[in-house]
């Protein structure tokens, strides 16, 4: 009930927070809606020029994908690891560090309220695409079913993730370097350059057992129907097990953080 | 009486890399990286009682703030033991985060971009206040700390002083038994400085919290302080009432004496440390203090003399420089 308080008023006055830099916001906000759709214009010119489709998929298929991936980077995304040096360095961390809270769940719902606003963006975007460039859905009741589980776990994976990633800064104190390195893994893994069923065989088989795949791609072939039953079984175990795995990462990385931390910026 | 803050034998360790300048330095460091271990705070004990108001005194670098940082559960220490409100601060307990509050005057707590009224509704549910409490406590800061009109303009539009005012706000809303106050006069002006020391004062009388505060102004140690803590090169130097640091650290009287010549030569009687037309200062042995100024009223005409302890900044002075 508490946290549940907390998690209200924080998240309010995050969004204040946010509408107050309403054209930073906005410029943040497009940029990240433009990496699918210049993915998407990219793979649907190789499909004509291909007679029609790459890789197996057509140029309504790959609007509806590019989409899809649209939502689910945009709902599953956070920005923590590229912020917590400056938070340490500025003594940021150290004031939060004195609430009787975990810093935590100031991330969380920094990042909802984020989220939330975004849709403000993200739905027009969506329904001009879908007007514009007739994407071709497959969608069946019970796809859309597990792909709301997919997603929620996509987005818990992708933050503890990112999270944990986030505490390199307590030992590196430049760690722009593996949070780039992170980014290209994401972007290839995760299926935001190309399908992962455009993949080599092989490298698809290993790239569905990779949490990049876990949080950001499973959710979006979940809904457009590009796996079987089974393999969406297999793919909320590999979720599960990478969520778990992270959590008790998560807690383990922030008991050795918090005895590393010098508290040098203030 | 169970102490509210007792520490000892607290010591801070960091490990500092040491690098040669020049470029060769820099590609022998790939291969070899030497490393030194710096004592930020090395052994350091001592007690404070529920209610008092200690000052935490030493030049930069001393280790004051690293001490009140292990103290408020922000540091681990590398040896020694401390408990605060029977809680050992590093353990992180919320139960411990709820009787604490630490106030850095070159950090802020409050949301920049939002007026602090917004963030105060914030700690209360955070602290858990319940609604009645919370308005009460309100209340009684914002008379205290004149609050009225800036809970509703935003942090970033708020002068230094204001903002510091609203910081205190935030930080006392739950009534933390313990407060550490690093430096909360920074920057402001000697009118600002005023308000907040009374207030810390204040707010000691009504509510018996235990402050131990840095400051760089010994205007707010001299008000607000009787006892000292002073440290340096992270050692404990003394512990005890202010008086007493001032009787065993200077053992001279400042003599002001305005005459009736620019031409006297007092250079015999003391150490003259001031000569400005016919005003001359002396710092006087204090057993001599008697012995000068019954020899100056005898041979000069004396306009005025006044007799003072040395300011409190010489005295630190010279506690350092003597060490």
């Amino acid at each position: 009930m508490r946290l549940l308080r907390i998690y209200l008023l924080s998240g309010l006055l995050h969004l204040k927070e946010h509408l107050i830099y309403r054209a930073s916001l906005l410029i943040w906000l497009f940029s990240m809606l433009l990496e699918p759709v210049v993915f998407m214009m990219v793979w649907r010119a190789v499909a004509l020029a291909e007679g029609g489709s790459a890789g197996g998929h057509t140029q309504g298929t790959l609007t509806a994908y590019y989409m899809t991936m649209m939502v689910v980077n945009h709902l599953t995304f956070t920005w923590i690891m590229h912020e917590y040096a400056y938070r340490i360095r500025e003594g940021v961390l150290a004031g939060q560090l004195l609430y009787p809270l975990h810093p935590i769940h100031r991330d969380i719902t920094m990042n909802a309220t984020y989220k939330l606003l975004g849709l403000a963006l993200l739905i027009p975007a969506l329904l001009m695409l879908g007007l514009l460039l007739q994407p071709e859905f497959n969608i069946e009741p019970w796809q859309v079913l597990v792909f709301l589980p997919a997603l929620a776990l996509a987005a818990a994976t992708r933050f503890l993730m990112e999270w944990a990633l986030a505490q390199s800064a307590f030992w590196f104190i430049e760690n722009h370097s593996f949070n780039q390195a992170y980014y290209v893994a994401t972007m290839f893994f995760s299926g935001r350059v190309a399908p992962i069923s455009m993949f080599p065989d092989w490298l698809a088989s290993v790239s569905r057992y990779l949490p990049f795949w876990a949080s950001v791609a499973f959710p979006v072939e979940t809904l457009l129907g590009t796996l079987t039953p089974d393999e969406v079984v297999a793919g909320l175990v590999v979720q599960t097990a990478w969520l778990a795995s992270f959590a008790g990462f998560v807690a383990w990385i922030w008991s050795r953080a918090i005895r590393r931390f010098g508290a040098v910026g203030g | 009486m169970v102490p509210a803050i007792e520490a000892r034998g607290l010591t801070k360790s960091f490990k500092v890399p040491v690098r040669q300048s020049g470029l060769g330095a820099a590609v022998r460091s790939l291969f070899d990286r030497k490393f030194t271990l710096v004592d930020a705070v090395k052994d350091v004990s001592f007690t404070i009682h529920p209610g008092e108001i200690v000052g935490f005194l030493g030049p930069n670098g001393a280790g004051k703030t690293t001490t009140l940082k292990m103290l408020s559960g922000l540091l681990h220490p590398t040896s020694g033991t401390a408990t605060v409100n029977g809680h050992v601060p590093w353990q992180r307990d919320n139960a411990y985060l709820r009787t604490i509050n630490m106030v850095m005057g070159n950090r802020h707590q409050l949301s920049w971009d939002l007026p602090a009224g917004d963030t105060y509704k914030l700690h209360q549910a955070i602290y858990q206040i319940p609604e009645a409490e919370f308005q009460r406590t309100l209340e009684e800061l914002t008379d205290l700390l004149d609050l009225r009109d800036l809970l509703t303009k935003p942090v970033r539009n708020l002068s230094l002083g204001e903002r510091m005012k609203c910081e205190l706000g935030a930080a006392l809303l739950h009534r933390p038994e313990v407060m550490f106050l690093d430096e909360p006069t920074l920057g402001l002006d000697v009118t600002m400085q005023h308000r907040i020391r009374d207030f810390v004062q204040s707010y000691n009388l009504r509510h018996g919290s235990t402050i131990l505060l840095t400051s760089h102004y010994m205007a707010d140690i001299a008000a607000l302080c009787e006892r000292v803590v002073v440290i340096h090169r992270g050692q404990l130097l003394f512990d005890g009432p202010l008086a007493r640091l001032v009787a065993r650290f200077a053992p001279v009287k400042r003599l002001t004496v305005e005459l009736d010549t620019a031409d006297a030569d007092l250079g015999d009687l003391g150490t003259l440390v001031g000569h400005n037309g016919f005003t001359y200062q002396l710092e006087v042995a204090k057993d001599e203090t008697t012995e000068v100024t019954s020899h100056l009223l005898a041979n000069y005409n004396l306009s005025d003399i006044a007799v003072e302890d040395l300011p409190i900044e010489r005295v630190i002075e010279q506690v350092f420089a003597t060490e």
